[in-house]
């Protein structure tokens, strides 16, 4: 059997722009599954908590670090994962519609000070600490592009965004990236 | 002294710091501080730039945005700018300038003799002659005429930075009630943005001869400024609000010298404020009268503040003719700067307060007089006066010797942004002009731009409106509004209205920037153009960068007089964003060369690469469209690929395909109720081709359904239709059927598929390793199934868009370039060819498989496509299904698709050509090509059609004729299949 080589969703990308106080990487997460159902149905809260040990966070929010569970939408979650496989979609319990997305998305960790000036050259999202705390979950337009926005921390933030637009966006915080030196 | 207007101290300019410019190739030096209007004022010159229409000389009118004449292509190092205003361009050392509308330069302009034709080219003109042969031969000369500054090609603005922002307050205007209503929110606790378009706060304290709270104007604006910086307000000064749109979302414009290396020096905000206080203030609107628009003739309250912040008086011997008490101060200050100053005064009895101070200052008033000629043509030299009821020139009673024309026609306040939010106006006789009269957004204004011109009235409403702010927004602010003086008793600013004087003969200007007289708006109201609007389109007047600042109160004033109406009741136009003109390289932002637009690329785009794939935009993806070989061209490569999937085999990347899964308990039926086709019956691991339609009918997608489970669907709507698939699920789900458990995700980007397709496919599949059986007992054509392949995880499904046994691969996106080598690499002993998107619509096209949007439109229903089965057999309600029942929906001669064989040896028929015939002695179209190839296995043209009452064509072998630039060829009517239409190659 040929052993197919997998490749990464930052496969190829050039380097990232060298800047005081802002740094940008390519992560490629263990795991990225959707799940979706009632955030009111006590039987989907339920399984939900069992299969990921994290109780469902609410719009905006984030449950959890690794795995992490965030709010991705109306009646929508993404499971992300950073070590290792955080659930099996095969053993969810009735009422969790998941996909396995893990290779759908092209995931940039934005770090260091000026990433609240990178987000607001992206988004019309308000992007202040008072807004888009540590810990939240925003979907919005970033880049042009439709995008997940993770606040892992004060300065510190996943941008999810289609695998398919991955060189664009690289190609845009590279420039945006250039009005921050 | 190499400027002879410069005054020897005072200003803001920085003596220190000398520079120096070019204007229309002569040298000049001016100072730090200065702006370029400031350098050339100081200087003496007056010739500024030509008229837009009619070539005649202009100086400047004004000193800030709303100057009309002072528009120069500008140079500074690489960058240049066209049509900038000289009045806000801070000056630097080396900038080249040259004025608009003169060829080859303002002095020795060519068409400068059309100011002598002025006669034959009143408002309309261009309207009425150049109609015929056609507008389109008569333009590029007109261009050539017109059309202000010029472009240097040579000159590419980089890419701009612009920012989103969000604050509790917006403030436009730092001028005292800017000022007064930052100070107030921010000493609340409000986060504050307080912008300015000049380089430093004050607005009109800069040159008046003000006081508040025991300082000067200037000071005490200085003071305001750090103070509210301290208190962490955004201040941003040399800031253009360009535009307000819904939301309270306000576009600025930022001027900012110390932009990153490589970075131009503006950067654009998108600025949402939950409250905006306007304190645009107001503008100086020009007196109308016989020849008010020679170099020389200048707001006096411009030339007040060249003389006060610049020290550029721009003349020495001066007539000051005003309407209204403001152009009394404007008189002081230029006679406090050395010049010797007289006064016209249109008014018979100003206040007596006004005239003891002018005697006071030893400026001699004429009471009841009015401008009647002025005297000189690049430069005034003279001006004759007479009484304000004098109709002719010749009734002077005074004549003077000049060198400046100061004008003062009353105040329009700054409505624009106001009106841009979708605020409405109302016209206040009090100031002959229009101020604010109702919001929809949550805006205010305040001071001069509200139309309170005293000092005292623009604290007071900025410091109220700032509270009010604050108040909205659940605070209470506790200080006290700044008590302002103004340090010369002017009276109340009273105005008597004058829009235009009496005189006859010589034209008088109302829009200096689009070259608009009083005899055209009075040609446009005897034409019966009584509508404002109608007006600004007949005339150009308040059109385009200009935007009416200084002439629209005038010119609709002067159209209510013909017209017998208040200027209330004739109303004002709309005024449009930008505020000024902004380059569209701010708008534009980072989105320039390959980020203007997002582009998606396949997974394995790297592998197609590396096989000589070239890239085309398909929608939003690039995609193969072939893969060239050696030194052939995409033609060749095209026909090629369809002929090697015909008689082998071929692979095709289909991974920008939608892949939508459909899960819930029920899914079923949802899309059941959503397909044009059932799908409720469809067995768990069966595929079935289906329809999408609008509410319409109208067929909206095509594509595979696959059930995966009894509650799992799978879709595969069309490459650039998944994103708009996907909304209508959710938007029927949301709105129509919110009780169905069912949950809808896109998985599309996180698969690859390869479409492996031909007589020799099943040699390939032999080639693979997998635990899927693929044979076609357990595997038979649309059907479905998964496991691994190759040892990563895997579906297979049995598909065709060829016409030929054809299989799906797909894997995780990971693995999409390593599969794509590998299926490359173990096919080639069975010819197995990559074959791009151009090949696959010959070959769909040869089995008659449609393309949405490309062979139908927007009328399309699935009954003129051939496929009528399920909307006689589907029992339950779907949508667009009662669509299909109205009559329209069942006539015989509706467009329906076809296949037409050409007849002559012409080639294949260009697509959109239409198919005609002859009705009653006229050429009517009946349909036109949707698609046309050659078809290599063929080896003859192919095309489908959609043609009126095809399918009765069909049966008639109807031949047509098909007509395309001037040609018409003979064709049949046939049916839409070319290939294999009992699908027996689908098994072989």
């Amino acid at each position: 059997m040929t052993e197919l080589i997998a490749e990464g969703a930052g496969a190829d990308l050039p380097p990232a722009p060298e800047v005081e106080g802002l740094a940008l990487a390519v992560v490629d997460l263990a795991q990225i599954i959707m799940l979706s159902g009632d955030l009111g149905d006590e039987t989907f809260a339920n399984a939900t908590q069992k299969v990921t040990g994290l109780a469902l966070p609410k719009p905006g929010e984030i449950a959890g670090s690794d795995p992490a569970l965030v709010w991705h939408g109306p009646g929508r979650w993404l499971v992300i994962a950073e070590g290792g496989d955080a659930i099996s979609p095969e053993g969810i319990a009735q009422n969790i519609a998941t996909s396995d997305v893990t290779d759908g998305y092209l995931v940039v960790e934005a770090s260091g000070p000026k990433l609240r000036a990178l987000l607001s050259m992206g988004t019309s999202l308000e992007v202040g600490e008072a807004a888009l705390a540590s810990g939240a979950s925003a979907i919005t337009r970033f880049a042009e592009l439709p995008a997940l926005l993770v606040m892992r921390d004060a300065e510190r933030a996943l941008i999810l965004v289609e695998r398919a637009s991955r060189a664009y966006l690289w190609a845009w915080l590279n420039r945006a990236a250039g009005a921050l030196k | 002294m190499t400027q002879p207007n410069r005054l020897a101290e005072g200003g803001e300019i920085d003596r220190g710091k000398p520079l120096s410019l070019l204007f229309e190739n002569r040298s000049y030096d001016g100072f730090a501080g200065d702006t370029l209007a400031s350098a050339l004022v100081a200087n003496g010159v007056k010739l500024i730039g030509r008229s837009f229409k009619y070539h005649r000389p202009r100086g400047f009118f004004a000193a800030g945005a709303e100057e009309p004449n002072g528009l120069m292509d500008v140079t500074l190092g690489a960058r240049h700018e066209p049509n900038a205003r000289a009045t806000l361009i801070d000056l630097a050392d080396g900038l080249i300038a040259r004025g608009v509308n003169a060829d080859p330069d303002l002095l020795g302009d060519r068409h400068a003799k059309l100011d002598r034709l002025s006669r034959f080219l009143p408002a309309g003109f261009y309207y009425k002659t150049f109609m015929r042969p056609t507008w389109a031969q008569w333009e590029p000369r007109i261009r050539r005429l017109a059309g202000l500054g010029r472009l240097d090609p040579a000159s590419v603005l980089p890419p701009h930075e612009l920012r989103h922002a969000h604050a509790d307050l917006l403030v436009v205007g730092a001028g005292p009630a800017g000022l007064a209503a930052a100070r107030a929110a921010a000493s609340a606790g409000l986060s504050v943005w307080l912008v300015d378009l000049e380089r430093r706060a004050g607005g009109q304290l800069l040159w008046r001869r003000a006081e508040i709270e025991g300082k000067s104007g200037p000071d005490w604006a200085e003071a305001r400024l750090a103070e509210l910086r301290e208190a962490g307000v955004t201040v941003l000064l040399r800031t253009m609000a360009a535009a307000y749109y819904d939301q309270n979302r306000i576009a600025l414009l930022e001027q900012r010298p110390a932009a990153p290396e490589g970075w131009p020096p503006e950067r654009l905000w998108l600025l949402k404020a939950k409250r905006v206080i306007l304190a645009t203030g107001a503008q100086e609107r020009p007196l109308v009268f016989p020849d008010n628009d020679r170099p020389g003739v200048m707001s006096a309250s411009a030339a007040a503040t060249y003389a006060a912040r610049y020290a550029a008086l721009p003349g020495r011997k001066v007539l000051v003719a005003t309407n209204n008490d403001d152009g009394y101060e404007s008189a002081l200050v230029l006679k406090e700067s050395g010049a010797e100053v007289t006064l016209a005064d249109i008014r018979s009895a100003p206040a007596q307060s006004l005239l003891s101070t002018m005697d006071a200052a030893d400026i001699p008033v004429l009471q009841g007089h009015q401008p009647l000629a002025v005297e000189g043509r690049k430069a005034v030299s003279g001006v004759r006066i007479g009484r304000t009821s004098a109709s002719r020139a010749k009734d002077a009673d005074v004549s003077r010797e000049i060198d400046l024309l100061c004008v003062s026609g009353g105040w329009s306040p700054a409505v624009h942004l106001f009106s841009q939010s979708g605020g409405k106006l109302n016209y206040d006789p009090k100031i002959a002009g229009f101020r604010p009269k109702s919001a929809v957004q949550e805006v205010e204004v305040a001071g001069a731009a509200n139309g309170s011109f005293s000092l005292q009235d623009c604290l007071q409403e900025g410091h109220g409106a700032g509270s009010a702010s604050a108040f909205a927004l659940g605070r209470k602010v506790a200080l006290q509004v700044p008590k302002g003086k103004e340090q010369t008793p002017l009276g109340g600013h009273a105005i008597q209205p004058f829009w235009r004087s009496r005189v006859r003969g010589a034209r008088q200007w109302v829009d200096f920037q689009n070259d608009v007289t009083a005899k055209d708006v009075a040609l446009a109201a005897r034409e019966g153009y009584v509508s404002v609007e109608h007006l600004k389109r007949y005339t150009t007047l308040g059109m385009a960068t200009d935007q009416g600042k200084t002439s629209n109160v005038n010119g609709l004033a002067i159209l209510g007089e013909e017209t017998k109406r208040q200027p209330g009741e004739v109303g004002t136009t709309t005024f449009r964003p930008p505020y000024l003109p902004l380059s569209l390289a701010a708008v534009a932002g980072l989105r320039r060369g390959d980020l203007v637009m997002t582009r998606r690329e396949l997974p394995a785009a790297a592998a197609h690469k590396e096989g000589g794939a070239s890239f085309r935009e398909y929608g939003i993806w690039a995609r193969p469209a072939c893969y060239l070989r050696g030194e052939e061209t995409e033609t060749q490569a095209i026909q090629r690929e369809a002929l090697a999937v015909r008689r082998q085999s071929g692979l095709l990347d289909g991974s920008s395909l939608g892949k939508i899964a459909v899960v819930g308990p029920d899914a079923a039926t949802f899309v059941n109720r959503l397909y044009y086709n059932r799908l409720d019956n469809l067995a768990p691991g069966r595929l079935r081709y289906c329809l999408l339609l609008h509410e319409t009918g109208v067929v909206m997608d095509d594509g595979v359904v696959a059930r995966l489970s009894e509650e799992r669907y799978l879709l595969s709507p069309s490459s650039t239709h998944t994103d708009h698939v996907l909304h209508m699920l959710a938007e029927w789900h949301q709105g129509e059927w919110p009780d169905l458990k069912v949950n809808f995700h896109d998985e599309t980007q996180a698969w690859a598929t390869f479409s492996v397709s031909g007589p020799r496919a099943k040699e390939v599949m032999g080639a693979l390793k997998t635990g899927i059986n693929w044979t076609d007992s357990a595997l038979p054509h649309m059907a479905f199934a998964e496991g691994r392949v190759e040892g990563v995880p895997a579906r297979i499904a049995r598909v065709s868009f060829t016409g030929e046994r054809g299989y799906e691969i797909s894997v995780p996106a990971r693995y999409a370039s390593a599969l794509w080598r590998h299926l490359i690499k173990i096919g080639r002993p069975f010819g197995l060819t990559p074959y791009g998107i151009e090949a696959l619509s010959i070959l769909r096209a040869e089995k008659g498989y449609i393309l949405i949007g490309r062979d139908t439109d927007g009328t399309t229903l699935p009954q003129d496509l051939g496929m009528a089965g399920p909307l006689a057999r589907k029992e339950i309600d779907f949508v667009g299904r009662r669509s299909l029942w109205l009559p329209d929906a069942k006539r015989t001669d509706r467009r329906q698709l076809v296949g037409l064989q050409v007849l002559d040896n012409g080639g294949p028929f260009a697509n959109g050509a239409h198919a005609v015939e002859k009705r009653a002695e006229r050429t009517l179209s009946i349909g036109y090509v949707t698609s046309s190839y050659h078809s290599p296995h063929l080896g003859k043209p192919i095309a489908l059609a959609l043609v009126a009452g095809g399918r009765e064509r069909i049966a008639a072998e109807a031949k047509v004729e098909v007509f395309h630039l001037g040609e018409r060829r003979p064709a049949r009517v046939v049916q839409p299949s070319f290939y294999d239409p009992k699908g027996r190659r689908l098994n072989d």
